[in-house]
């Protein structure tokens, strides 16, 4: 009690506390982030030579990502026969983005470099069979589905009422809450600054409609988007389009594909088929809020 | 005598005197935005019927608009010849975007959205001679011009360039001041959009694709279909203008110049069919353009 009161009248002394303190919590940051940084270079040096981690956050409850870029990304892992393991994380790489990835020390970042890289690295080419003209088309494609398509399903998921987007989140109701509602502001940011935010309701349906409708034409009644072999671009396609189907319930989206494109659904579950036949194993189970096992409505 | 009662030193007269300025001030911003609303009613009213009245940015000095999407769309009401006006002025949509139309008292913005309104209201199809299939892969093409590389185009002239180019290429209408000031804000912007995040370098490369893979498409066709135009090209020709006459020493110039040649001749040819008065649609040399002088 003396002291207490020694301290409140000492201001000198109480200045040398506050300090005290302050310089004490900043030293125990410090340490705990070395440590922090310790225990991960330890863990990058396990890390197995000549294989992909890829980076990524968690599984989701009935589609293996509720992002659509880790699932382009392990899609192309898969299609190409790399080596990989994943990492589940929401550590972001550099740039605040994820997935990225680490390949025998390497890190790499945004989904495409990451093909691009690997593509130099390990002399892979998925494009091979197309022509010039053919790899115009899907880059053309890629970027519609990617820097448009994408914009339009975050506006769904974000810029309105929230109760969907929380359904399909794969974590308990508490992170969920702070998660989704930080994430939230976050994007609405986005979507304002990207342009597509600043659309009605109306005028986003429109958008959602011209973009499936032109991936729905082009692809026909063709196995995958450039014929009956697979390609790069069949990996961002699907990434996108799982999304709307497993990932955006009561969506126009997720309508427009199981309805009116059953070309898309059609060719999603082929994709699905031929480069996810584990995907059961990577949803989650039901104890995790997951549907493993349980038969698809 | 009473003395004048105080608040920390602060009199009541002062008070009053601060309070009566403060709501002066208030009254005179309310009127004047009335007066500007007034005026504006006035000019509206004034619109010819049937006539579109595009209103945009002013003219550059090489180029009628040193924004792609004025551009697109004025390019697209010559292709389908819908009569309209032009009102030059900074005022921006309810969206706060620029260009935007009004049609027999109707507003609309968004340059493709004006699009598909007129292409309703007027029956207008400019790409009636498409297959569906071309016409999936003329989409693709525009949002990749209007999403992607416009945004490689962003980041060069107002963030790599911090907008030292705008002033010239605007006629002196965009002061340096003001260029800095928006340089400032578009920085941000472009973060937030995805692109902003990569270095200077990694944008160059998804420039150069984007570029190659238009290039690629277009091949020898005179337009991106074939012989006849169609409204995908207004979007494309929109932003590779830029390109060659309103982004001075960049990689977007030196890549439609020299590295894609049929890109430059593709512009050239989309301006010379609905553009025959090019020269008209650029600042005189009293006002900081180029009219009447030889290009370079």
């Amino acid at each position: 009690m003396d002291l207490a009161v020694k301290l409140y009248e000492d201001n000198s002394c109480k200045l040398k506390y506050v300090s005290g303190v302050l310089v004490g919590a900043a030293l125990v940051v410090v340490a705990v982030k070395r440590y922090r940084k310790y225990k991960y270079d330890q863990k990058r040096q396990n890390y197995p030579r000549d294989t992909v981690v890829l980076h990524q956050i968690g599984r989701g409850k009935a589609i293996p990502s509720v992002s659509p870029f880790p699932i382009k990304l392990e899609t192309f892992l898969r299609m190409a026969k790399i080596p990989f393991i994943n990492e589940h994380t929401h550590q972001p790489s550099s740039k605040g983005k994820t997935p990225w990835i680490t390949y025998n020390g390497e890190d790499v970042d945004d989904s495409q470099m990451c093909i691009d890289f690997l593509n130099k690295k390990l002399g892979v080419d998925m494009n091979k069979h197309l022509s010039l003209e053919q790899k115009s088309i899907g880059h053309a494609f890629r970027i519609l589905v990617e820097d448009h398509l994408y914009w339009t399903m975050a506006y769904v998921a974000y810029a309105g009422d929230l109760t969907a987007t929380r359904s399909v989140m794969p974590y308990d109701p508490l992170t969920n809450m702070f998660l989704v509602r930080a994430w939230t502001k976050v994007i609405r940011k986005q979507l304002w600054c990207q342009g597509m935010g600043r659309h009605t309701v109306e005028q986003v349906n429109h958008l959602i409609k011209s973009d499936l409708m032109a991936l729905s034409v082009f692809l026909g009644r063709k196995r995958f988007f450039f014929g009956s072999e697979p390609c790069e671009f069949d990996c961002c396609v699907f990434g996108m389009l799982a999304l709307a189907l497993w990932c955006m319930p009561g969506s126009l989206h997720e309508t427009l594909v199981n309805k009116e494109f059953p070309n898309l659904k059609d060719y999603i579950y082929r994709v699905r088929e031929t480069f996810w036949p584990d995907w059961n194993e990577c949803i989650l189970e039901p104890e995790q809020g997951g549907t493993r096992g349980k038969k698809e409505k | 005598m009473a003395s004048s009662s105080s608040f920390f030193g602060v009199t009541e007269c002062n008070l009053l005197c601060v309070g009566g300025l403060v709501a002066g001030l208030a009254l005179a911003a309310v009127a004047f935005k009335r007066y500007q609303k007034y005026k504006d009613d006035q000019r509206r009213q004034t619109y010819p019927k049937d006539t579109v009245v595009l209103h945009q940015i002013g003219r550059g000095k090489y180029i009628p608009s040193i924004s792609p999407f004025p551009l697109k769309l004025e390019t697209y009401l010559r292709m389908a010849k819908i009569p309209y006006i032009n009102e030059h002025a900074h005022t921006m949509s309810s969206k706060g975007k620029t260009p935007w139309m009004t049609y027999n008292g109707e507003d609309v913005d968004d340059s493709q959205m004006c699009i598909d309104f007129l292409n309703k209201k007027l029956g207008v199809d400019m790409n009636k001679h498409l297959s569906l299939e071309q016409k999936s892969i003329g989409h693709a093409f525009r949002i990749l011009v209007e999403d992607h590389l416009y945004w490689t185009g962003v980041l060069q002239r107002w963030v790599y360039d911090k907008g030292a180019h705008v002033p010239e290429a605007s006629g002196g209408r965009v002061t340096p001041f003001q260029a800095r000031m928006i340089s400032r804000k578009i920085g941000p912007q472009a973060y937030m959009q995805g692109l902003g995040r990569h270095t200077q370098e990694e944008v160059m490369c998804i420039l150069r694709k984007d570029v190659e893979a238009l290039s690629c498409f277009l091949g020898q066709k005179k337009f991106l279909f074939g012989d006849d135009p169609c409204e995908y090209d207004c979007s494309i020709f929109g932003l590779l203008a830029q390109a060659l006459w309103s982004m001075p020493g960049s990689p977007h110039e030196v890549m439609a110049k020299k590295e894609f040649p049929n890109l430059k001749d593709y512009v050239y040819r989309v301006r010379e069919t609905f553009w025959p008065d090019w020269n008209e649609c650029i600042l005189e040399p009293e006002q900081g353009g180029t009219r009447g002088k030889k290009e370079k």
